[in-house]
């Protein structure tokens, strides 16, 4: 039960992953598992796990929330639940971010449902970015996506926002591959309607 | 991923839906490496720990005060909290006197076996409840129990390895406790069955 000195003996493989931070490349690969276990009951073995995987897990919340506010406080309310909660984590072969991923998705749709309920989602299109050949179409699509059902959300940001196969989305969604199959059909069809109303609007 | 476009009637095709998705992908804003309000509830954390290691140096004296008393030490948790004071009895008869010390999430202790082993007790005030929680993590496993000044002995059994904790409630209509496995299931137990219950013999998988 003593405190020790954590971040020494991270795996050269771990560093390099920790420098990853663009979308999906940084899904991980080192293995995690003796840190993750000390960090159930070592804060400095924790928070080398969250200086790790901070950046990448905020700016997925972005892609998401499109508040950088909103996702600075969703990435801090991701680590401190996982802090929480990393004594009922489970070594199940999947990658530690995997679990940091899940815990960020339900923390985006949580606010998504509140900030609508508030009237704060952007529903339209942000900047007046026309839907065709715009520097700005990716904030559209983006906003686009804020504007359908959070499962649809869920399954669009991981798939294509953080490039993630179907069968990763799975895990992180915690749902069979088949379903978020299903899933992604209905939310590109669900995304296509909304991008044409932008545009008929524009 | 690549798609089928089936849907010729469409204004966006599925190239098109595909194109835009990637365009969707790439953000301009870059996190910052650290976040305020996670690396304060660290420190709060770490500090915590650090307390109880500090504690654990100078609870080699306590133990042995404690045997000096002949083992007499009063039982005294929940309705002793005022006093910080805890008493710790492993299935091999060793009794611990664990003092406690304030930290900022209420008051923690430790205690140190025979094997060197430094067990923690965390003690958390809220209001009219109280809240006492002992880590139990026996190389060879083995029984725990913590004693209560109302006669209730919480014991805990654990297998080789496991981690575990004993929590214990003291709420106005009576103590009652819970034991925690390391994967983080509650078990609740009655002041009935306070001192004989034990986890299932599958509670310590992985």
């Amino acid at each position: 039960m003593g405190v020790t000195t954590a971040c020494v003996s991270i795996p050269a493989q771990d560093r390099l992953d920790a420098t990853t931070h663009a979308g999906g490349a940084a899904w991980g690969g080192g293995d995690e598992r003796a840190l993750i276990d000390r960090a159930r009951t070592d804060p400095e073995a924790f928070a080398c796990l969250y200086r790790r995987h901070h950046r990448s897990i905020a700016e997925m919340l972005y892609r998401r929330t499109g508040d950088a506010h909103a996702a600075e406080d969703l990435a801090a309310q991701t680590f401190i639940n996982a802090w929480r909660g990393l004594g009922k984590y489970r070594h199940t072969g999947a990658p530690f971010r995997a679990w940091l991923m899940r815990i960020a998705t339900n923390e985006a749709g949580r606010w998504m449902v509140n900030a609508r309920r508030r009237g704060e989602v952007e529903s339209d299109a942000v900047g007046g970015a026309r839907v065709t050949g715009d520097p700005d179409l990716g904030a559209e699509v983006r906003a686009a996506v804020r504007a359908l059902r959070v499962k649809h959300q869920d399954v669009l940001s991981l798939v294509y926002f953080e490039s993630l196969s179907v069968e990763r989305a799975a895990l992180v969604l915690g749902v069979r591959p088949g379903t978020v199959k299903s899933r992604l059909s209905r939310a590109r069809e669900a995304l296509r309607v909304e991008l044409d109303r932008r545009e008929n609007r524009a | 991923m690549t798609h089928n476009d089936t849907d010729t009637s469409a204004r966006i095709t599925d190239a098109r839906l595909d194109e835009m998705l990637d365009r969707a992908r790439r953000s301009a804003w870059t996190a910052p490496d650290t976040n305020p309000r996670v690396e304060r509830y660290i420190k709060e954390k770490s500090m915590a720990a650090n307390s109880r290691q500090i504690l654990s140096r100078g609870s080699i004296a306590l133990i042995v005060a404690g045997a000096l008393c002949g083992g007499g030490v009063a039982a005294a948790v929940t309705h002793q909290i005022m006093s910080r004071r805890a008493t710790i009895i492993t299935d091999d008869g060793s009794v611990y006197n664990v003092e406690l010390l304030d930290t900022p999430e209420g008051a923690a202790g430790s205690w140190t076996m025979e094997d060197g082993t430094v067990y923690g007790i965390n003690m958390i005030e809220d209001g009219e409840m109280s809240e006492v929680t002992v880590d139990v993590e026996s190389p060879e496993g083995g029984t725990s129990t913590i004693m209560l000044d109302n006669g209730l002995t919480p014991k805990v059994l654990t297998a080789p390895g496991q981690k575990a904790q004993i929590r214990v409630q003291e709420i106005p209509e009576g103590a009652a406790g819970v034991f925690i496995d390391e994967d983080g299931n509650t078990f609740e137990v009655d002041e009935s069955a306070i001192d004989t219950w034990a986890p299932d013999d599958d509670a310590s998988e992985d």
